[in-house]
């Protein structure tokens, strides 16, 4: 299962991408920053998943990513990892189409065992149905 | 027989004297000598009859007599020179007589002691000489007796002539005094209707009137007199006028009627100068106004006297004075100008403020009407057009007007000098309300003016430095939170992202390593919880993306996590569309809150919060922060805001809104604050 890591800080893809390529049967295909890079992204790697921060290098936003996979790549899976915590950002990502937000400070290791869990999913999904 | 001619001759006398008239002082003085002859006899006769001395003295006093006697006769008939004849007849008859009688007594007394029966014989002889001279003479009297008569009946001819045509005259006179009595009549009848028209006057006249004649003895006097002197009036006429006036100015009112009368003038006042007196019939002497007038009425001077009791007036006038005096204290020590004016504006009274406030240099230099100090000084009204007279604080008074604070900028044309006053200004009014004039006081405020333009313009300074600070905060934050998000908090993640797989990677995770891998993540963890709550603290941008209920309910959310205090917010649906076109409201109002909520964190002790953004009014949003805490004590309320609630209202006031505090002690605290959209938008407009 690919999984596509956009967010702007170098550090977090880096330790991101450490964590979620520890999953087994996860790769992570590719690293974006802001939103054309995670455009790019999803059209040329063709992920599974994206892993989306809110704010993106340049004031991009991760709603705006969020909202062209709904609309334009409706197979691709999105969930949210941010440091922030409201509610209302929860909230309104969810119901813009993100399967689940994580908080990136407290709940990555909840993150880490939903893209595990995802990733079961996916491969029973794909071990099961017709051949890619 | 000597005795019985001696005798009869006296008789005839007697006689003829009878027949005269007995008025006639002739007739009495010829009795009164023949009297005299008789006692000049019959002393010579007791003489010679007795020969004793004691029969002397009668005969001598009677020659003396006859002396006074002829010459009383004398000056009696000198105007008659027909008589004159007569008299020197009888005088020297007389004489002779007496020289006679003189000579024989001495005679007589000569020989008295020698031989008086020898010379008896001879002494009888010169008797009977004697005798026949005195009958001579008796004779002679009895003549000038009767031309007296004559003389005297003559006389009386004539007085009744004159008694006579005395009495046609007086026929005369009474047919004449008759035809003027009837005339005089239906004058008089004229003269008392005019009378008691004139009386009717004189007793209604509230005056006293006094007329005296030429001698100043008083012929006329009202009730009015009557009951100012205390004396009926029956009493006072008759009384002297200078009785009516004190003893010691008598001489003075003598010599100044008399003055007066010689100078002819009808009519003068009286003490122009000085004060005038007068005395009571009970002896009280009163303070009088006077004139008196003069008029000639038959050829006799009537001095008219008008006066009038004025002890109330002068009780009065001191009065006025004493109020007067006090109102000169109070007006001086006033540091207001106040100025008197009449029902013309005329200036009366002002005090020496006035003087200065007017820039005059001395008390003279006030110009005393309207006009002339129009001529002086140009006043204006607060929006700097020119105020004419009418518009000014006397004249306004004069209409009825009260005001206070009013505010007139004034010029001298003289000098140009321009100052501001602050007016005050009443009408004066009489008991019945009638409109005596006006009092105005006036303030100069031209440094207050000037403070508080100054103040002004340092406020708006200040709310302009305010924004601004406010602006300079507000970017510093925000680049500090985006700092720290997206540096800092995305390195902590990373930290514990990776002590996670470092853990993951050890063969043994109980033992040294393992447990410094999560020091360093429980590290990271708590160094990621703190610049959470700074970033939220600092970043506004929250309100932006999501708006003030959200940023509000934010903000509750940490409050409650720092202090354990729960807080509830309350956001009107309309708010944040209204805020949506006012940015900065929507900062402010957070600021206010977050503020607010330090305040409750710090002080306030409180168990609840309750946090309210809605619509207030057509345009306005009206934020509530309640607590439930201690409140504020009387004590609480006189210490300076804290900074941070000064910025606050600061803050406010930048954008028209208001801010305040509600508090009692023990009954928590709530922070208002209200803005309006309208100034916010209509601000952005401009």
């Amino acid at each position: 299962m690919k999984v596509l890591v956009v967010d702007d800080s170098l550090a977090i893809q880096e330790s991101l991408g450490h964590l979620l390529a520890a999953i087994p049967g996860v790769t992570v295909a590719g690293y974006a920053e802001d939103v054309a890079g995670a455009l790019t992204g999803i059209r040329d790697l063709e992920p599974d998943l994206v892993v989306l921060d809110v704010e993106l290098r340049g004031a991009d936003r991760g709603m705006d990513v969020l909202l062209h996979v709904v609309k334009e790549h409706p197979a691709v899976k999105v969930i949210v990892m941010s440091n922030f915590t409201w509610a209302a950002m929860r909230s309104g990502l969810l119901a813009a189409g993100a399967l689940a937000y994580f908080d990136k400070g407290s709940e990555f290791l909840l993150a880490r065992d939903w893209v595990a869990s995802f990733a079961r999913a996916h491969a029973h999904a794909h071990a099961h149905g017709p051949a890619p | 027989m000597l005795v019985a001619v001696f005798l009869q001759t006296p008789e005839r006398l007697r006689v003829i004297a009878e027949r005269l008239d007995h008025d006639n002082e002739g007739q009495r003085r010829a009795q009164a000598i023949l009297i005299t002859l008789v006692d000049l006899k019959t002393g010579q006769r007791g003489d010679l009859l007795t020969h004793e001395q004691s029969q002397l003295p009668p005969p001598r006093s009677a020659q003396e007599r006859l002396d006074v006697e002829l010459a009383e006769l004398a000056a009696l008939i000198a105007a008659d020179p027909a008589q004159a004849s007569d008299l020197e007849r009888l005088k020297s008859a007389v004489a002779a007589k007496r020289d006679e009688a003189r000579a024989a007594l001495s005679r007589i007394s000569q020989r008295l002691v020698q031989d008086a029966a020898a010379h008896r014989a001879e002494q009888a002889a010169l008797l009977d000489r004697n005798i026949a001279i005195s009958s001579a003479l008796l004779a002679a009297i009895a003549a000038l007796m009767v031309t007296i008569h004559a003389f005297v009946r003559r006389e009386k001819n004539l007085r009744d002539q004159v008694a006579r045509r005395e009495g046609d005259a007086k026929t005369e006179l009474e047919r004449l005094v008759q035809v003027r009595t009837g005339e005089l009549d239906s004058a008089m009848r004229a003269l008392a209707l005019n009378e008691s028209r004139m009386r009717g006057i004189l007793e209604s006249a509230t005056d006293a009137i006094l007329t005296a004649d030429e001698g100043q003895t008083i012929v006329m006097a009202n009730a009015a007199a009557s009951a100012t002197f205390r004396i009926e009036i029956d009493a006072l006429m008759g009384l002297r006028l200078e009785q009516l006036i004190p003893q010691p100015f008598r001489a003075k009112h003598k010599a100044d009627v008399q003055a007066f009368a010689d100078n002819h003038s009808p009519a003068r006042h009286m003490g122009r100068s000085r004060e005038v007196t007068a005395l009571r019939a009970d002896g009280d002497v009163f303070p009088i106004d006077a004139s008196i007038s003069y008029a000639s009425v038959g050829g006799q001077r009537l001095y008219t006297v008008i006066l009038r009791d004025i002890t109330e007036r002068r009780a009065s006038e001191r009065e006025l004075l004493a109020s007067k005096a006090k109102l000169e204290t109070a007006l001086a020590s006033m540091t207001d100008a106040t100025s008197i004016a009449d029902n013309h504006g005329q200036l009366m009274d002002f005090n020496d403020a006035f003087v200065k406030f007017h820039r005059y240099s001395s008390r003279n230099e006030c110009q005393q009407s309207l006009a002339d100090h129009a001529s002086l000084i140009e006043v204006s009204l607060p929006g700097g057009e020119p105020a004419p007279v009418g518009a000014w604080a006397v004249s306004r008074a004069l209409r009825g007007e009260t005001a206070s604070n009013v505010e007139f900028g004034l010029r001298r044309k003289d000098t140009g000098e321009r100052w501001v006053g602050s007016y005050s200004f009443a009408p004066m009014r009489s008991k019945d309300g009638e409109l005596l004039g006006a009092v105005v006081t006036a303030r100069d405020i031209t440094l207050i003016r000037q403070a508080q333009t100054d103040l002004e313009a340092a406020h708006v300074e200040l709310q302009r430095l305010v924004a601004m600070r406010d602006t300079v905060q507000d970017e510093e934050r925000r680049r500090i939170a985006r700092e720290l998000h997206d540096d800092l908090q995305q390195s902590l993640a990373a930290i514990r992202m990776d002590s996670v797989a470092v853990e993951g990677l050890l063969p043994d995770t109980t033992g040294e390593i393992g447990r410094l891998v999560r020091r360093i993540d429980q590290l990271a963890a708590a160094a990621l919880a703190s610049t959470r709550r700074i970033v939220s603290d600092l970043r506004p941008e929250l309100l932006e993306e999501l708006g003030l209920g959200y940023a509000l309910q934010s903000l509750a959310q940490v409050f409650t996590e720092r202090t354990h205090v729960p807080c509830t917010v309350t956001a009107g649906a309309d708010v944040d569309e209204l805020l949506g076109s006012a940015p900065q409201a929507a900062t402010c109002l957070f600021r206010v809150a977050q503020e607010a909520l330090n305040n409750v964190a710090k002080h306030a002790q409180a168990h609840r919060v309750q946090m309210t953004v809605e619509q207030g009014g057509d345009t306005g949003i009206t934020l509530t922060v309640r607590d439930d805490g201690r409140g504020m004590t009387e004590q609480d309320r006189r210490k300076p805001l804290s900074f941070g609630l000064l910025g606050s209202r600061e803050r406010l006031r930048a954008l028209g809104g208001s801010f305040r505090i509600e508090s009692a002690p023990g009954k928590g605290t709530t922070v208002i604050a209200e803005l309006s959209t309208k100034t916010l938008s209509d601000r952005r407009r401009h």
